[in-house]
């Protein structure tokens, strides 16, 4: 993987709406989208942008699209100022937004055509998208399930083959046989160099396909870390049986590196550690110890440990 | 001109139907005018009223025993409150409309300026707006060689284009107030209450000493009655509805394309 950074978000904010005061009495809300948000993307890599409803994945996605105007920081994509630049920028990506809705009264195919003129499709690998998506190109949008909705919108982002696709949650509604096959198309463009920058909520999704997440949390970004390091490093689920004594649970919690720690039953603790386990191997070789194991978390219990 | 044609083709059935029905109002009159005629006499004389000539602004200056003079009033009328309708529920919801169901998100991410495509979407409206005149024009040619009765095609003709224009001027401030307010609900409210405002300022312009509201409206240049009466285009008046028409697309456009999409 090359170093190439496609994707360059730094210091991004966002604050929607006003407030005044006057006479004391204020006026009007303020809600923060995003906060000092900064992060990479770099070329031929798939970065999953986790967080939950209302975290600011959206208004950071739209923010890179210039859709909307943010008022610290900066943005670029290609090296281009994503504002300035937009244009270009924009005959190089890919994009379905979360919330999908394409024109009802078109079919399939006639979208494909229309937005033909726009970005030119790549007729080889259109056939590809075909051979492996079943909407039906003939139907109108409008008559479609939103499964089958989804995957015209998913055609129409890869349909040019870009060289930078911005996908907000791209399997939503999909069954999963489909989006199996959403995932294997994915990494067939990340193999032919082709960066992605998706939104999910399926932890197993983003497990499967991702390099690399970052996950937001109130508009802020708090991790940004390679998938694997983070599942083998982050949180590990530690379960100790001890032949006798058992320690007292308020001595571990004290443990920096201890999340949570519970009996499970008068022998057995069950703990979950963060980063660093030896300070509480330490603590535990005061204690006789009959069966020990300790396994990594999934990336699941990573992502609620982050957000509690 | 791809957002153009394909706009186009996709909206042909309202675009064309709707402008032929309204036109239907002219084989209507040509069926009815000969009885009419033998009462024309009497209702002119009702028209004398001073609250009828203020609501019927210039059109109450049609010498109605005349074929010419009803069939400018009654199309006249028609057609202005066809201009009214039109100009406050379509190019207001040419952006609110796609913000409603969400459709800009995806289309704006393809290399497209904004402007562009807004001003490809308000040329589909001013293409469908023509047929309202040119199907009127039409039927009126057709009905008055029917009917063996005489009018002036040439002023007629500039009538229509007066009526058109309104479509646009009217029309590039209702798309102003869908690129202000981005939402459909907002953004008809704004464009009815800016175009019925002014609708309402003709009419009591009408009356007394409030004739000064008529200079402030878009509805008190190149009205039928004006140019009917002036035997042609008035050109000082049609500069003053395409500035005004002019303005606000331009504000429009420039508008959609620098202001955030945030909704």
């Amino acid at each position: 993987m090359t170093e190439e950074i496609v994707l360059e978000v730094s210091h991004l904010t966002k604050i929607y709406g006003r407030e005044m005061t006057v006479a004391g009495r204020t006026f009007g809300r303020r809600v923060v989208g995003a906060r000092d948000v900064s992060f990479t993307v770099r070329r031929g890599e798939i970065f999953g942008f986790l967080g939950p409803n209302g975290a600011g994945k959206t208004t950071t996605m739209r923010a890179i699209l210039d859709y909307l105007h943010i008022q610290e920081g900066s943005v670029t994509v290609f090296g281009m100022d994503h504002h300035r630049d937009a244009l270009e920028i924009r005959e190089r990506i890919g994009y379905i937004p979360g919330d999908l809705a394409l024109y009802g009264n078109f079919t399939g195919e006639e979208l494909i055509e229309y937005f033909d003129g726009f970005r030119p499709v790549d007729r080889e690998f259109l056939k590809e998208l075909r051979s492996v998506f079943r909407a039906d190109l003939s139907l109108n949008v409008k008559s479609l399930s939103s499964g089958n909705r989804q995957q015209v919108g998913l055609m129409l982002a890869l349909a040019s083959k870009p060289d930078f696709l911005i996908l907000d949650e791209p399997t939503s509604g999909l069954d999963p046989l489909m989006a199996a096959s959403a995932h294997r198309l994915l990494k067939e463009l990340k193999a032919e160099g082709k960066t992605i920058f998706l939104s999910s909520h399926d932890l197993a999704e983003v497990q499967a396909v991702c390099d690399r997440i970052g996950i937001i949390k109130e508009g802020r970004m708090i991790l940004v870390e390679e998938v694997e390091n983070l599942v083998s490093k982050f949180l590990q689920n530690v379960r100790v049986s001890f032949v006798s004594e058992v320690p007292d649970l308020k001595t571990l919690e004290v443990i920096e590196s201890v999340i949570s720690a519970e009996a499970e039953d008068e022998n057995t603790l069950v703990l979950k550690v963060k980063e660093d386990i030896n300070e509480l191997l330490k603590v535990l070789t005061g204690y006789e110890i009959d069966r020990l194991s300790i396994e990594d978390a999934t990336l699941e219990e990573i992502f609620l440990q982050y957000y509690q | 001109m791809r957002v153009y044609m394909k706009n186009l083709q996709k909206g042909w059935k309202g675009g064309v139907i709707t402008p032929f029905f309204v036109s239907m109002l002219v084989p209507i009159m040509v069926g009815i005018w000969p009885s009419f005629k033998l009462q024309a006499a009497s209702f002119a004389e009702l028209l004398q009223s001073p609250i009828y000539q203020a609501l019927l602004g210039q059109m109450g200056l049609m010498d109605i025993t005349t074929w010419q003079g009803v069939f400018y009033m009654y199309v006249g009328v028609t057609l202005e409150w066809a201009v009214i309708f039109l100009a406050i529920l379509i190019p207001a919801r040419i952006v609110a409309g796609e913000v409603d169901k969400n459709t800009l998100d995806v289309t704006l991410s393809y290399p497209i300026p904004r402007w562009r495509y807004l001003l490809e979407k308000f040329m589909v409206y001013l293409t469908y707006s023509l047929l309202y005149p040119a199907f009127v024009y039409i039927m009126a040619v057709v009905g008055t060689n029917s009917l063996g009765e005489t009018m002036d095609m040439t002023v007629l003709g500039h009538s229509m284009i007066g009526f058109w224009l309104w479509l646009f001027a009217l029309g590039a401030l209702s798309l102003l107030c869908g690129t202000l307010f981005l939402e459909s609900n907002r953004a008809l409210s704004a464009s009815g209450m800016l175009i019925m405002t002014q609708y309402v300022m003709t009419r009591l312009g009408g009356l007394g000493d409030l004739s000064f509201l008529k200079d402030l409206t878009v509805f008190n240049y190149l009205s039928t009655g004006a140019i009917l009466q002036n035997g042609g285009m008035i050109l000082n008046e049609l500069a003053v509805v395409v500035g005004v028409g002019v303005v606000a697309l331009a504000a429009a456009l420039y508008v959609f394309q620098t202001r955030e999409l945030a909704y």
